[in-house]
């Protein structure tokens, strides 16, 4: 092990300071990403698995801090770790996912393979500074509250334009599987078997929780008819019995509760 | 019996009849059961196999055959108690307070060694009374107030000539577990001469024979101490109290009372009408019409002594050796204790319960088989239908002694014992005796509602006087004096004390507000003890308090309508009121005196039309003018006073709004519905939005709303509605459409309000923004499907279900939930006009704690909470002065019993009883499981849905630990300090953070904070505005927010929503330990090779510092 650089379970730990004023340093914790799962958004050999990020982190953040490895291709934000790429967002109003916040996990990939083996070499014993002095100051937090609340404000026409485009797709897209459906209705398929939709003459029960409940219901009921109740000798016995067992556990359960009540001491007047 | 028996355990009593095969015959059928239950009913086949599974374990223990006493408990739980719960809690309940068999033996000895003691005392030598200089050799002073020059004679010393115990300790119903035991000590005949009734003597002469025991037993070893205190509060009747740590126990203090021995006097002299004071003895004048007054109060005193043998034996007679029967006495006078209604002067006190218990035994309303639960519920039951006011009861067999209607003269109420010459409550007065049938009727009621947990409500609640009443009113010792002056009562030389001057400052007070209370009743109080050495107490310094439970009906009207001008009445009115009187006109035609109070203003004034009346009353007939009125102090806390009025404008501007969207054009659905969703629109925000100055611009712009950079206003909150569409069938099947045609909605929305009513609005993707009135308010869609999408999932095998999800669940509290509750709350509002200010005051309160957060408690929760307060008020009536609300808001935190009992809010009474019964039985079985606060409305019966995620039981810790403190500190100074600053309850101790964050004022809502002055709100309605200000910016939110995005796994943190400029921080425990590597824990973490890390404050420090840049002002942090 480097005598210098600090390892901990398999992870490079990294110091970052917000400022150069800035009291204590960030901590971030690296590593290859290497899983058995391969997406082609994060490549394994180019992509630096990045835990503890802090929430101030942004893209330019990670440009900043290894850009002169190499260029970096892409960063993924992400809860918690995952293999999968987040979805690629197509509207700028109506967002597939919420932007990750707070600590969070990042997934940086490289153009090189060679730039993440610098960056796993380096000691890095000195914490990087990511907003210097001579640097643009980074927004403070009432600016960047400010922003986020002017950002929601949108022109409506915009906004109407976003709905129109979508929905003409989605229209289109809607129609064509009707299309598809009408067409295969009927129709064997290769192997011969014809599939039954909800579309044709006789659409049959609706396959949900709740109506095969309801058959099932109506059934034990029709079988409770035909039963015959306090007939027989033993069935009265029991019946019975069953009551003075159903009063048992009734004054068991409320012994129960009486002894939960003495300990929280409810039984004290004064 | 017959009245219990539809009572009793309801539920079970059909299955009774299946089992008895020969109905009604219980006694016969047992005994048969028993005998034959073994040998006809083998055990079921399943159950012999010897199975060694739990499970099977208790299948047999339920099935084993019953034994005899089994049955006869069952039978007897079914038959003659409430339910098995009320059984086993009496029984819970009398092990607490029954006097324990070794505090017994200790009595007993330390009893015989008292009477060798007093048998061996040797008799004194004749002492002067006229002069009293020689008692001061004896270490003792004078218990009584009298003037002892006046009379003339000597006192002897006689040892007593007989010695027992009575009273609750013989009839085995004394209640612990502080015991108060009574003695009876009789003193002998030759002490007293046969005239000695008259002229006070008597009264005298025992106070120097309790003088001289006392001097005796303090130096004997029989007494650690010995303290003189008064029998029934009464001044001229000084008893000892006995205390001896060692011999009796600390909790044990033994009362020697003082009676003179039989046949020393008649009780004939000493009727309610004979005279036995002499007004020329007492004041050396002749009376002055030469009519001597009878002395009735004089006359009672004496008589309960030499009655109370007669009396005691009667009674231990009654109930010998009957355990239901004291123990059934014993509940009694604990509901009695903890209503603060059994100590004092009248007070209506256990003696006199008992005695009643076994008036009904004589007259055989009760018997000797019957429960003590049936002992209480008949004894309540009778009691709420009696009226000793008009028809007092009688012990005495009806041929002897005078008649019940003969006391009636001289007595507000009456109950005679046994010798016909007594009136048992001949110190009370009947507001007392009122509110001790209002309050039995009550018992029964609570008894009769299965809904409530009835037994706490009844015994284990104490209610202190000032959360029973809505209005207090106390008047000083000096205040008294004056009134005495001003009501020219005349002196009575029967009685010592104030007592005839609080009778009539209530008559005053009675006649001033009439209808409009239920009850008027003067606080009781406990007579202490003093040591021998110092003087009695005088009643006198005491003040007069006073409780007005206002009847919700005519309390808050603002006239006082008198008789018609014509009628001679109106002559009495016009008396009465003075110049406030005035003839009026009324709608039906007729002219009438009336009196008008305060002439305009909101609902918060007019439940304060009670104060104007009494002080003005007050100050007219009784001279007084410097009252202490307890009502609305605590409102003060709330700078813009409970938000009714604000509510009131805003509940206008959205039915207005809702009116206009219904009716609006061109829509491709019609709105069906429109439901607000806002505290504002429930009458609960403290601070409801205002309508704010008009914001224009004469420049083009691009949005309508504001951007930061355009206007910096202080904080709107914006008003939040639901919308409900008509139905229609061309809804898409994809949630991202159904986003897409929601927001083409909200600018189809947008457009017409602009187009058809000239209305400007902002619509976003996710909702819309609609300025009415000045009040901006966020419109949102509610479609059905959309949630049934979120929850559908398909099972591999096609089959389609649907389950709750995070998203779905939190999209139906928004649109389904929140109105609902809204306007179920808002109902109840309506019906109980105090609850909307109330949940304001309960919320300044919670938040000024710091833990008004929907994370920590929602607000929602807090106004549940005390819409059980008037939903289920036991074991109260549903308050009508928010303060008092307020109040038992801080009572019922302090309870805290949520762990034991579900909140059941059953508005409009949907929830039947037999679906209270399986929620109870849920909560009981699946504690553990729930929610640690469990609230059940009739629209979320699973009771998860509304505090699934919040408050947590460490919350709900904190919270009852603040209003315990809360409590004490009222209780301790709201009836005494007239000074008291109401916003120290509201303070809250920030040294318990382990981290103080400090923000910029500037940036908080700091209008709002406790120490905010009043600041007048706009009124202009801005009709010329085209622009919609920043709604809804609240900074110290957002960073709250992102701190909480950060670090919610490690700390907690609390903060005032109402103007707040600290944020407190609390780690979670452990966190600071140094753990163990792991890639899930890291975040904040620094590394501490090769294997560990560790939480760093210092970092964390740090991130405040940057996720607050701009709002932080510095930084605190515990040592």
């Amino acid at each position: 092990m480097a005598s210098s650089a600090t390892q901990i379970c398999g992870f490079l730990a990294i110091p970052v300071k917000y400022k150069e004023s800035s009291g204590a340093s960030h901590w971030l914790y690296c590593k290859a990403h290497s899983v058995r799962v391969k997406t082609a958004g994060k490549p394994v050999g180019r992509t630096l698995f990045v835990v503890n990020v802090p929430a101030f982190f942004t893209e330019d953040c990670f440009q900043k801090m290894f850009g002169e490895f190499g260029t970096v291709s892409n960063v993924f934000f992400h809860k918690k770790p995952t293999a999968s790429v987040p979805e690629e967002e197509t509207s700028n109003f109506f967002k597939k996912s919420e932007p990750v916040k707070g600590y969070k996990v990042a997934y940086v990939v490289f153009e090189k393979s060679s730039s993440l083996e610098a960056v796993l070499k380096l000691k890095w014993k000195t914490p990087k500074v990511l907003f210097r002095k001579q640097d643009k100051a980074p927004p403070s937090a009432v600016q960047r509250w400010n922003a986020a609340y002017d950002e929601q404000i949108t022109a409506v026409a915009d906004l109407q334009a976003d709905i129109d485009d979508f929905m003409r797709k989605f229209d289109e897209k809607a129609k064509g599987e009707a299309g598809n459906l009408k067409e295969s209705e009927g129709q064997a398929d290769e192997d011969g078997w014809i599939k039954v939709t909800k579309k044709g003459r006789k659409p049959g029960l609706a396959r949900k929780e709740s109506v095969e409940q309801r058959v099932l219901q109506k059934e034990s009921k029709k079988k409770a008819k035909k039963e015959l109740l306090n007939f027989y000798t033993f069935q009265i016995r029991e019946s019975k019995m069953n009551h003075l067992a159903e009063l048992r556990h009734k004054f068991e359960e409320d012994k129960k509760r009486i002894a939960q009540l003495r300990q929280s001491r409810r039984f004290r007047p004064f | 019996m017959v009245d219990e028996q539809e009572h009793s355990g309801s539920d079970s009593e059909d299955n009774l009849d299946t089992e008895e095969d020969n109905g009604d015959q219980e006694e016969t059928d047992d005994s048969d059961e028993e005998k034959s239950l073994p040998k006809k009913r083998p055990l079921p086949a399943n159950v012999t196999e010897a199975g060694e599974s739990k499970k099977r374990k208790l299948k047999k223990e339920l099935f084993k055959p019953p034994t005899a006493d089994e049955m006869t408990h069952l039978r007897q739980t079914e038959n003659l108690f409430h339910s098995n719960l009320f059984r086993l809690e009496i029984d819970e309940m009398m092990k607490e307070i029954q006097v324990k068999e070794k505090v017994e033996k200790r009595f007993q000895s330390w009893f015989s060694q008292l009477q060798v003691f007093l048998d061996n005392l040797k008799n004194s030598k004749e002492f002067p009374i006229s002069d009293l200089k020689w008692l001061k050799g004896f270490n003792v002073t004078l218990p009584i107030k009298l003037d002892p020059s006046k009379f003339s004679g000597s006192f002897c010393f006689v040892k007593p000539t007989d010695l027992s115990v009575v009273g609750s300790f013989a009839a085995k119903c004394c209640l612990g577990p502080n015991l108060e035991i009574d003695v009876r000590v009789e003193m002998p005949k030759v002490v007293f001469l046969r005239s000695d009734f008259q002229n006070q003597k008597y009264i005298l002469k025992r106070a120097l024979y309790v003088c001289y025991i006392c001097s005796k037993l303090q130096k004997s070893e029989l007494a650690d101490e010995v303290e003189f205190s008064l029998l029934e509060g009464d001044p001229w009747k000084p008893i000892l109290v006995i205390k001896n740590g060692e011999k009796l126990g600390k909790r044990v203090q033994v009362r020697l009372l003082f009676v003179p021995e039989a046949e020393c006097f008649k009780l004939t002299q000493l009727a309610p009408e004979k005279v036995n004071i002499k007004t020329k003895w007492a004041t050396g004048k002749e009376p002055e019409d030469g009519l001597e007054l009878p002395s009735t109060y004089y006359n009672r005193s004496v008589a309960v002594d030499v009655a109370l043998t007669e009396n005691e034996q009667w009674r231990l007679e009654k109930m010998q050796e009957q355990k239901s029967l004291s123990e059934g006495i014993m509940l009694l006078k604990v509901w009695l204790r903890q209503r603060g209604l059994d100590q004092g002067y009248g007070a209506f006190s256990g003696y006199i319960m008992s005695m009643y218990v076994a008036y009904l035994l004589k007259g055989k309303k009760l018997n000797n088989a019957m429960s003590s639960y049936q002992v209480i519920r008949n004894t309540w039951n009778q009691l709420s239908r009696e009226d000793w006011t008009q028809k007092g009861c009688t012990l005495c067999p009806k041929e002897i002694g005078p008649q019940a209607s003969d006391f009636h003269l001289f007595f507000d109420v009456v109950f005679m014992d046994v010798t016909g010459y007594v009136n048992i409550c001949g110190n009370m007065s009947s507001e007392i005796f009122q509110q001790v049938r209002r309050e039995s009727a009550l018992a029964i009621k609570y008894l009769d509602d299965h809904g409530i947990n009835s037994f706490s409500a009844l015994f284990m609640t104490n209610l202190p006087f000032y959360r029973q009443f809505d209005h207090i009113v106390s008047f000083d010792a000096a205040s008294v004096r004056k009134a005495e002056q001003q009501l020219d009562i005349p002196a009575r030389l029967d009685a010592s004390g104030p007592w005839f001057t609080h009778l009539g400052i209530v008559g005053v007070l009675r006649q001033a507000l009439d209808a409009r209370v239920h009850l008027m009743c003067p606080q009781l109080e406990a007579v202490g003890t003093w040591s021998p050495v110092d003087g009695p107490p005088n009643p006198s310094e005491r003040p007069f308090v006073l409780g007005l439970a206002l009847n919700p009906e005519h309390a808050l009207a603002l006239l006082t309508k008198g008789p018609a001008a014509n009628l001679p009445e109106a002559k009495i009115f016009r008396n009465f009121w003075g110049e406030r009187s005035e003839l009026r006109r009324f709608q039906d035609g007729s002219v009438c005196e009336a009196v008008v109070w305060a002439s305009a203003g909101g609902i918060a004034k007019r439940r304060l039309v009670c104060r104007e009346i009494v002080s003005y009353a007050a100050q007219k007939h009784l001279g007084v003018d410097n009252l202490l009125y307890i009502a609305d102090q605590l409102e003060s806390v709330l700078p813009l006073g409970l938000g009714e009025d604000g509510a009131l404008a805003v509940a206008k501007a959205c039915d207005a709004l809702g009116r206009q969207l219904m009716q609006l054009e061109g829509l491709p659905l019609d709105i069906s519905s429109v439901q607000g969703a806002a505290p504002s629109l429930r009458y609960s925000d403290p601070f409801p939005p205002a309508p704010y100055m008009a914001f224009k611009s004469k420049d083009a712009f691009d949005t309508v709303a504001m951007k930061t950079s355009e206007c910096k206003n202080k904080f709107i909150s914006p008003i939040p509605v639901v919308l409900n569409l008509a139905l229609s069938n061309k809804w898409p099947e994809d949630l991202e459409a159904v986003r897409r045609i929601k927001a083409a909605f909200y600018i189809k929305i947008g457009e017409c309000l602009k187009q058809q009513l000239n209305i400007i609005s902002q619509p976003f993707p996710t909702h819309i923004n609609v300025l009415k009135d000045g009040f901006i308010f966020t419109l949102k869609m509610y479609h059905a499907r959309e949630v049934s999408l979120l929850k559908e999932t398909t099972t591999p095998q096609g089959l389609i279900r649907y389950r709750d999800t995070e998203e779905s669940l939190s999209l139906e509290m928004q649109y389904v939930h929140l109105p609902k509750l809204t306007s179920a709350l808002h109902g109840l509002h309506m019906s109980h006009p105090c609850m909307g200010p109330a949940s304001c005051l309960a919320k300044r309160w919670v938040s000024s704690h710091l833990l008004l957060d929907d994370t920590l408690m929602p607000e929602l929760c807090v106004e549940l909470l005390m819409a059980h307060l008037f939903l289920s008020p036991a074991p109260y009536q549903p308050p009508i002065q928010p303060q008092t609300a307020f109040v038992r808001f801080l009572q019922l935190l302090a309870r805290a019993p949520w762990t034991s009992e579900p909140i059941i809010l059953n508005f409009r009474e949907e929830i039947t009883r037999q679906e209270i019964i399986e929620i109870e039985n849920k909560f009981n079985s699946e504690r553990s499981t729930l929610p640690p606060l469990f609230v059940v409305t009739p629209e979320a019966r699973s009771g998860t849905v509304l505090t699934k995620h919040a408050p947590s039981s460490q919350v709900l810790y904190r919270l009852t630990q603040l209003a315990k403190a809360s409590l004490q500190t009222l209780d301790k100074e709201l009836l005494t300090n007239e000074n008291f600053d109401y916003k120290l309850i509201f303070r809250t101790p920030m040294n318990i953070f382990d981290v103080v964050i400090s923000l910029h004022n500037q940036l908080t809502r700091k209008d709002e904070s406790l120490d905010a002055t009043h600041v007048d709100r706009p009124k202009t309605i801005p009709d010329q505005a085209n622009r919609i200000p920043v709604v809804g910016l609240d900074y110290v939110q957002c960073f709250l927010k992102d701190l909480r995005e950060s670090y919610s796994d490690y700390a907690l943190f609390f903060c005032d929503q109402h103007g707040g400029c600290q944020i407190g921080v609390l780690f979670k425990p452990n966190v600071l330990k140094r753990q163990e590597f792991a890639v899930s824990h890291t975040n904040g973490h620094i590394p501490k090779p090769p294997k560990q890390m560790e939480f760093s404050q210092d970092l964390f420090i740090e991130d405040v510092k940057i996720l607050g840049e701009g709002i932080v002002k510095s930084i605190t942090i515990k040592d």
